[in-house]
């Protein structure tokens, strides 16, 4: 018995350090990163998310929903202007990421419909879905107040986050109609700090 | 100021100049002309007329909002703060800079009154909070540091700025935390800073206040001292005085009923040791402010005028020889005033018991040279006594005569003093006015009883009375005479008319005299 | 072949046996909350003081303690304060902690635990298999239903009037209001599941507006939403400290 103890505790303790390895080629998320919370989202295809798949470009991030009518569209709005004009300074992708907060109505097949009538540029963005427990985890660490009223919909803050390539939020714009340039300034600075990295 | 048209400019006379214009015409008429004289008022005059000029055009100090958006920001510096009464030294720059500021929350237990204790929240650890001193068109990049010993989020709100809450939307701040906001101050005065979080009022009531200079361009003349002095009051569970750490009370707050109202945090912060002071002939400015929460103030200084006020904290409207200056709740002023005259003067809120009764008292003492005057203290200390009292009028009238020494001479003095006294009534021949005045004349009230005459010449009589069958009900006044005098008319009218003759002395009229009023008729 | 060596390391670990905190059932019940729904479109009356329907609940009796949470932190490593990301608690988590796993003192075992951020708060509530209650939830158990309104409020305010006390009372010092749950007015602030719910512009900074409260001279209650709204989930402080709560039915 004591053998076999000895010889599982050794298996398991090179099972440990196996990972190490592994762990060595993706370099553990900085202490601020947003790629440290480990939720489930689900994107408008269907497919799972992990936040460290945006690993390596800067990406602008909100929180929506679908059949929000007053300030949804205009975050839509201001998203696809600094889309607009960040492809024009700059060659290098950008991704736009929108999570919904309607866990109950913006399922995957909804998003796609959204994204469609919408005509977003899929190759740029990506539409989420998440159960109310990983919505309120983004929530959380964008800062973002929300609540949900009595007919489903939802009151809450308009804020888009710019996160830098690894995740880290660099900066926020607060409230509807904000100047996205010193936003879009750093995301060029962004760019240029992890081509010269490379 | 065209007055004529002369030849040549005269040589002694008021201050001309000979334009010396081509002969012509004048436009539009047919005078022809050599040289036009402008004849301009003397030197005196114009010297005046600068002078009335002067003297009624309102200096407007600062730029507008526009030259101060516009407003070139050159390098950048620390802001320095200070604790009341003190304030920054005055602006010198010519420029606007960047100031960055760092405002610490501190909720402190500290005094209120003598043995009174209370849970301020503070801007930087005492009440009011410490002054900012800024010139307009300066961006300023504050920071509001939320201690982590508090209990309480706190934010900002300062009347400096324009912008959502006047900084407060964007400071709101829990304990161990900080925000940073920037603002460019387009508008020069004196503001009130304060707390907003909600509930604004308990904030506000427990401290959370204070005042920030924003210059003119051109700064503020220069005086002797410069003053800072905040008003605000304290709602307490327990009733002025009551000893140890009181609570805030809501209910009194609601009803606006504050137990304190002070100058700078606490009842004697100004008495004392801590009084503020000056010296006889220095300039004295003091920027005041009101931290409310509710009330106005009517700010006075005792034994003082305001040279000058800038009401409402304004920085360009000056207004001179004002008492009593109202600064409203969440309102500034500055006072500025010379020292003439050493002494304690005191800084009241003039809804008095508000002063006495609450603590809104605080002190400048001046120090130096007398100036009697001025002032003269006091000259004299004497006896008052009012008119009339206590004074025998016998001994203040002169005696024009001699005393009567026999019945003919009291008959020729009677006839004096009847015609100036007794006259006017009975009449110089002694018949009286029927249904007004009895007769003296045959008389038989006055034959009966000569007691009784003497007893109605100096008391007085009022009430019915029959004499020879009339009747007549009307009021003899009391005569104010020397026995002399009431002897000698008495003996006069006795010896006229036909009457008894009889005479009466000055004795008899000492001896029967009685006080005016206590005479009624029916005798 | 991994699967055996995995179960037997379960097995060595074994899961963590929490001593039974107590808890204390909330029947179910509505309240007004103090932050009025505002109806959509209308122009007049926009505030309706609808009560809002609470299902019945069981919450900690008592605050979580220092000593719970240390039980939690040496089960669960990574919320060891050297060892936590920032994203989840900022740099005063534990401070008040001699060390990783160590109390300032055994005073400190009983008083509540303070400096831990939301993230780490619902950690240790669904390490339990909990949950940090909604505000409605708390509010709703402050509520009591309606006993004692006046006498708690004036406690809570005599404790906003008072500074930070050096070391915080042990759990239970204040007392239990009559649904039985201690400590709601008078220790710390308590975490809530939806903290952020209060949205910027209901009037909470900036002017405290009366607009859109169920009674704007409570005071007290404006203390609670406006610090709520001033947090951010990965923020921590010398006065905040939580609770939790289960639900019927919940996994």
């Amino acid at each position: 018995m004591k053998i076999l103890l000895i010889s599982m505790l050794t298996f398991l303790s090179a099972q440990a350090s196996a990972h190490q390895h592994s762990n060595v080629q993706t370099e553990a998320p900085s202490t601020d990163s947003i790629f440290n919370l480990k939720s489930a989202w689900t994107d408008q295809n269907g497919k799972a998310f992990h936040f460290d798949s945006l690993n390596g470009t800067p990406s602008v991030v909100a929180m929506a929903y679908t059949s929000c009518q007053s300030s949804c569209p205009l975050i839509i709005e201001e998203m696809r202007k600094i889309e607009a004009e960040i492809s024009e300074k700059s060659k290098k992708p950008v991704r736009f990421l929108l999570f919904s907060f309607d866990s109950k109505r913006d399922t995957p097949q909804q998003l796609k419909a959204f994204a469609e009538k919408k005509k977003l540029d899929m190759n740029h963005w990506t539409l989420l879905h998440g159960d109310p427990k990983v919505v309120r985890d983004l929530a959380g660490v964008l800062g973002i107040s929300y609540k949900m009223d009595s007919s489903g919909d939802f009151n809450h803050s308009n804020v888009i986050t710019l996160l830098n390539s690894e995740g880290v939020v660099k900066s926020q714009l607060n409230g509807i109609g904000q100047s996205p340039d010193d936003l879009e300034t750093q995301i060029v600075q962004i760019q240029k700090a992890s081509t010269s990295a490379k | 100021m065209l007055t004529r048209v002369e030849k040549s400019c005269p040589r002694n006379g008021p201050i001309c100049l000979n334009f010396g214009a081509p002969r012509g015409l004048l436009p539009g008429t047919n005078i022809e002309y050599q040289s036009i004289t402008m004849k301009l008022p003397n030197l005196r005059s114009i010297l005046s007329i600068f002078a009335i000029l002067a003297l009624s055009c309102t200096h407007a100090f600062g730029s507008t909002r526009d030259e101060n958006l516009k407003a070139k920001v050159v390098g950048e510096e620390k802001a320095t703060l200070t604790y009341a009464p003190e304030v920054p030294p005055p602006i010198t720059r010519k420029n606007a800079t960047k100031v960055v500021i760092h405002l610490e929350v501190k909720e402190t237990e500290m005094r209120l009154a003598d043995g009174v204790k209370y849970t301020f929240w503070t801007f930087g650890g005492k009440v009011p909070g410490k002054f900012i001193r800024i010139r307009e068109g300066d961006l300023v990049e504050f920071h509001l540091d939320n201690h982590p010993n508090n209990k309480m989020p706190h934010n900002i709100d300062l009347h400096a700025v324009i912008g959502p809450g006047g900084g407060a939307a964007s400071s709101l701040t829990a304990p161990g935390h900080s925000s940073v906001f920037s603002f460019k101050s387009l508008n020069p005065g004196l503001y009130v800073y304060h707390c907003a979080t909600a509930p604004v009022a308990m904030h506000v009531a427990n401290g959370m206040y204070g005042l920030i200079l924003v210059e003119p361009k051109e700064g503020l003349p220069k005086v002797d001292h410069e003053y800072y002095v905040m008003q605000g009051e304290f709602y307490t569970k327990g009733p002025n005085g009551q000893q140890g750490l009181q609570p805030f009370s809501m209910n009194k707050a609601l009803a606006e009923k504050p137990d304190y109202v002070v100058f700078n945090g606490s009842v004697g912060a100004l008495n004392g040791d801590q009084a503020l002071s000056a010296k006889t002939g220095e300039t004295v400015r003091l920027f005041v402010g009101n931290g409310g929460p509710n009330l106005s103030s009517s700010f006075h200084v005792i034994g003082q005028i305001f040279d000058n006020v800038w009401p409402e904290g304004n920085s360009s409207t000056i207004l001179h020889n004002v008492q009593t200056t109202t600064i409203p709740a969440g309102g500034a002023a500055m006072v500025e005033f010379k020292s003439n005259v050493p002494g304690t003067y005191i800084l009241v809120d003039h809804s008095l018991t508000r002063a006495f009764n609450r603590g809104a008292l605080a002190q400048l003492k001046v120090t130096g040279d007398e100036n009697k005057l001025v002032y003269s203290g006091k000259i004299s200390d004497e006896v008052y006594l009012p008119e009339g009292a206590g004074i025998r009028v016998t001994e203040q009238i002169q005696r024009l005569i001699p005393p009567a020494q026999n019945k003919g001479e009291r008959v020729k003095q009677g006839e004096a003093v009847f015609k100036t006294n007794c006259a006017a009534c009975h009449q110089p021949t002694g018949v009286g006015v029927p249904n007004a005045f009895p007769p003296l004349a045959k008389s038989d009230f006055l034959n009966r009883d000569k007691i009784r005459v003497i007893k109605t010449v100096t008391g007085g009589l009022q009430g019915k009375v029959i004499v020879n069958g009339q009747e007549f009900n009307g009021v003899m006044p009391a005569w104010n005479l020397t026995d002399e005098e009431i002897a000698s008319v008495i003996t006069y009218v006795y010896s006229s008319w036909g009457n008894s003759g009889k005479d009466v002395t000055a004795q008899e009229v000492k001896t029967h005299r009685v006080k005016p009023g206590s005479n009624s008729a029916g005798g | 072949m991994r699967l055996r060596p995995l179960l037997l390391l379960c097995l060595l670990i074994g899961r963590p046996t929490w001593a039974a905190s107590e808890l204390v059932a909330i029947p179910s019940g509505a309240y007004v909350p103090f932050l009025l729904q505002s109806k959509p479109n209308s122009a007049q009356d926009q505030f309706q003081k609808t009560p809002v329907k609470v299902d019945s609940f069981s919450i900690d009796k008592n605050l979580v303690t220092n000593e719970d949470y240390l039980k939690f932190v040496k089960s669960n490593p990574e919320w060891k304060k050297s060892k936590v990301k920032r994203v989840f608690a900022d740099e005063r988590y534990l401070q008040n902690w001699s060390s990783d796993l160590k109390l300032a003192g055994p005073e400190d075992r009983k008083r509540p635990v303070t400096d831990v951020s939301w993230f780490a708060a619902r950690a240790y509530c669904e390490s339990r298999d909990m949950n940090l209650p909604t505000t409605d939830q708390w509010e709703f158990a402050f509520f009591d239903n309606g006993r004692n309104q006046e006498a708690v409020k004036e406690k809570v305010l005599a404790w906003y009037g008072q500074p930070t006390a050096r070391h915080l009372s042990k759990v239970g010092a204040e007392g239990k209001n009559e649904f039985g749950v201690y400590d709601l007015s008078s220790i710390v602030w308590e975490w809530t599941l939806d903290f952020n719910s209060s949205l910027p512009g209901s009037g909470l900074s900036c002017g405290g507006g009366s607009v859109g409260t169920l009674d704007s001279s409570d005071y007290a209650a404006f203390m609670r939403y406006s610090f709520r709204s001033s947090l951010k989930a990965n923020y921590t402080t010398g006065n905040l400290g939580f609770r939790c709560v289960k639900e019927k039915g919940a996994p």
